[in-house]
């Protein structure tokens, strides 16, 4: 194992990981305001993808270039998913909510079956190539290779993270936001709409979950059906490890994942990445329950 | 004579007698190739009901432990040539066991959460049957698994996998049974229904999660080995991510943690695709299928979460009165006589 292997593995495992945490915001954000695990979070992760492939590439066949075209599909499929992330809380969340968490949680399952494989019944199973966003841009350390594709998704997933920790913080929506995921009988006796903050909440995970999409669709040149499965799994084990509920964790968690996937992936096989993940996330589950990097145990489980 | 014909008839016996008398009438290969998959999907359902209906806790992964069971039932009848009865048992102890293994991690977690990591579970045993090529032949899968054989008889064809499909049925849904109305079943139902309550009447929940959990997985090993037999091929992809889902839905429409309302649900669901043959055709028959079962799933839960048969678990009987009385009736001017006797004991 020579150090610029390694070194190729790091950058590969920063750059995947930052993705991982933007999925894992979605599952973050709507656990801690309504405390389910949003299973259909991949299907909506996919969806949005889908919808920026489409739009991109019929762009790109009139003759826009590359990167106008990039930001308006961009734009679009990140609303649209918003909506959409939200229409699914409307249909399917909202009539359950008042009974059992496990039933929520299969009206998730049952939506991210109906979503995935309604959309392969439309587009067909096969995957298609993306367009790539920087041909050709490399820079060389050694023997290590650092993509522009990489550099990009790095600080796309930073300043998002960023923007969203600090809408969170710093804002009356991000507050009412807080008060509902810390009590939401409570908030609402404040006059706290509570199920607009839900909305929102599943807007902006939607979202962040559809520029994910984009960023990995891209890196890994192909969009299919099913994707959203795995990589749901991943922003799902990112979100519990980093401490769900928490967005710094979530982007710790997600580091943490896609440096152990590609590291475990050099040194074993690449076709055991995903046995990876899931391994770190029963390690998590049984030794750390509330996430790595959580300071206070909360009873979260 | 009146007094030996029965008042009422058990449900399940009179579907049993049903399904017996049905290849009479229906035997056409393909009416009773989709019936023996629905015995499988009855049997996975039945054993899916047992740790989440019964002992209340979420599993999605049980296509692990059929993956788990096929391979090893088919592996010690490929490798060492043993027979199929001996690998049933053979895929279902190995079954059993890695339930044991996984379970005691992961029953320390609850709810959604325990979803995820058995899930996550289903993913690792599939990627590791996809890769360890040594042993599982990776992606290829096994061919070759031979068919049973008893007293020199070969199973061969349709019908005799229909009746040996019954036969599995019957034995697990009798052994479930027995198991559920045991000190242990009882126990299990207790920690569903109030997990500190049974803790502070001794039961040790966290024990009886494990055991429930390994049962549970023990049947699916042997409905993997059953599976592997009769279609001779086993490979990664014959029991994946969405057939664990499917079984949930199985078991979310027939009501979960009745005893009765699984059957109906798991015929439902797994004869769905096969109702939808005729109006579907082409590739995308597959995935219409599984977005149809996703929004049934979802409308269920919204509209009637409970199911067909809620949480019941007693015997439901149909009445025979009617039957009775008619021929009671037309027996009783004749009074005794030889030929109505036997047709009497002929109708029972």
């Amino acid at each position: 194992m020579s150090i610029d292997f390694i070194l190729q593995q790091l950058i590969s495992g920063l750059a995947i990981g930052m993705a991982y945490a933007l999925i894992a915001i979605g599952y973050s954000m709507v656990y801690g305001i309504l405390k389910f695990i949003n299973f259909g979070h991949g299907a909506v992760y996919m969806f949005g993808t889908y919808v920026a492939y489409f739009a991109w590439t019929a762009m790109l066949g009139r003759g826009i270039s590359r990167w106008p075209g990039f930001i308006v599909a961009v734009v679009l499929s990140i609303v649209i998913a918003a909506l959409f992330g939200m229409a699914m809380e409307r249909v399917a969340y909202r009539p359950t909510r008042g009974k059992s968490r496990l039933t929520t949680f299969m009206s998730s399952v049952g939506m991210a079956l109906l979503v995935t494989y309604g959309m392969e019944f439309l587009v067909g199973p096969m995957p298609r190539p993306t367009p790539p966003l920087f041909p050709g841009v490399m820079i060389h350390i050694g023997d290590a290779v650092i993509t522009g594709m990489q550099v990009f998704m790095f600080f796309t997933a930073l300043v998002l993270l960023v923007v969203l920790q600090l809408f969170v913080t710093k804002t009356w929506a991000g507050k009412r936001i807080r008060a509902c995921s810390e009590d939401m009988g409570a908030a609402y006796l404040m006059g706290i709409n509570v199920d607009r903050s839900i909305s929102l909440t599943f807007a902006i995970g939607s979202g962040l979950g559809a520029m994910a999409g984009i960023l990995i669709g891209i890196y890994y040149s192909a969009v299919y059906p099913t994707m959203g499965w795995i990589a749901g799994l991943k922003g799902f084990i990112c979100a519990v490890a980093g401490g769900i509920g928490s967005i710094p964790g979530a982007m710790l968690g997600g580091l943490l994942l896609g440096l152990g996937e590609n590291l475990g992936a050099g040194f074993l096989s690449s076709g055991y990445r995903d046995a990876i993940a899931f391994t770190i996330l029963i390690l998590v589950m049984l030794f750390r329950p509330t996430g790595i990097f959580a300071r206070e145990q909360r009873s979260s489980l | 004579m009146s007094k030996y014909f029965p008042r009422r008839i058990n449900i399940l016996t009179l579907s049993l007698i049903l399904a017996l008398v049905i290849p009479v009438f229906f035997r056409k290969p393909f009416f009773l190739h989709v019936m023996v998959l629905l015995a499988i999907w009855v049997i996975l359902s039945e054993s899916l009901n047992f740790v989440t209906g019964y002992a209340g806790q979420l599993a999605l992964g049980h296509a692990a432990f059929v993956t788990i069971g096929g391979y090893a039932g088919a592996l010690i009848m490929l490798e060492e040539g043993w027979s199929f009865w001996a690998a049933l048992l053979i895929g279902g102890g190995t079954a059993f066991l890695s339930g044991l293994i996984l379970g005691f991690m992961a029953l320390r977690l609850r709810g959604d959460y325990l979803g995820m990591v058995t899930l996550g579970f289903g993913e690792i045993v599939r990627i590791a049957a996809i890769n360890w090529v040594a042993v599982t032949r990776g992606p290829m899968g096994l061919p070759g698994i031979p068919r049973p054989e008893i007293f020199g008889y070969k199973f061969l064809g349709e019908l005799p996998w229909y009746y040996l499909g019954i036969a599995l049925v019957v034995l697990t849904h009798f052994s479930i049974e027995r198991l559920l109305f045991s000190r242990f079943g009882r126990a299990c139902l207790a920690l569903r229904d109030d997990e500190v309550a049974a803790q502070s009447m001794g039961i040790e929940t966290y024990q009886y999660k494990v055991l429930a959990f390994c049962i549970s997985s023990g049947y699916a090993g042997i409905a993997g080995v059953f599976y592997a037999s009769w279609t001779t091929l086993f490979s990664p992809d014959s029991f994946q991510l969405t057939d664990s889902i499917m079984m949930s839905v199985m078991i979310t429409l027939g009501g979960i943690g009745s005893l009765l309302g699984i059957i109906p649900g798991a015929i439902v669901i797994g004869a769905l695709p096969e109702l939808l043959r005729p109006f579907t055709t082409g590739p995308g028959i597959a995935s219409l299928r599984l977005a149809g079962v996703g929004l049934l799933m979802v409308l269920l839960l919204i509209v009637r979460p409970q199911g067909i048969a809620g949480m019941s678990i007693k015997p439901v009987y149909i009445s025979l009165e009617p039957i009775r009385r008619l021929l009671v009736r037309k027996k009783e001017p004749e009074k005794a006589g030889g030929p109505d006797e036997t047709t009497i004991v002929e109708g029972r």
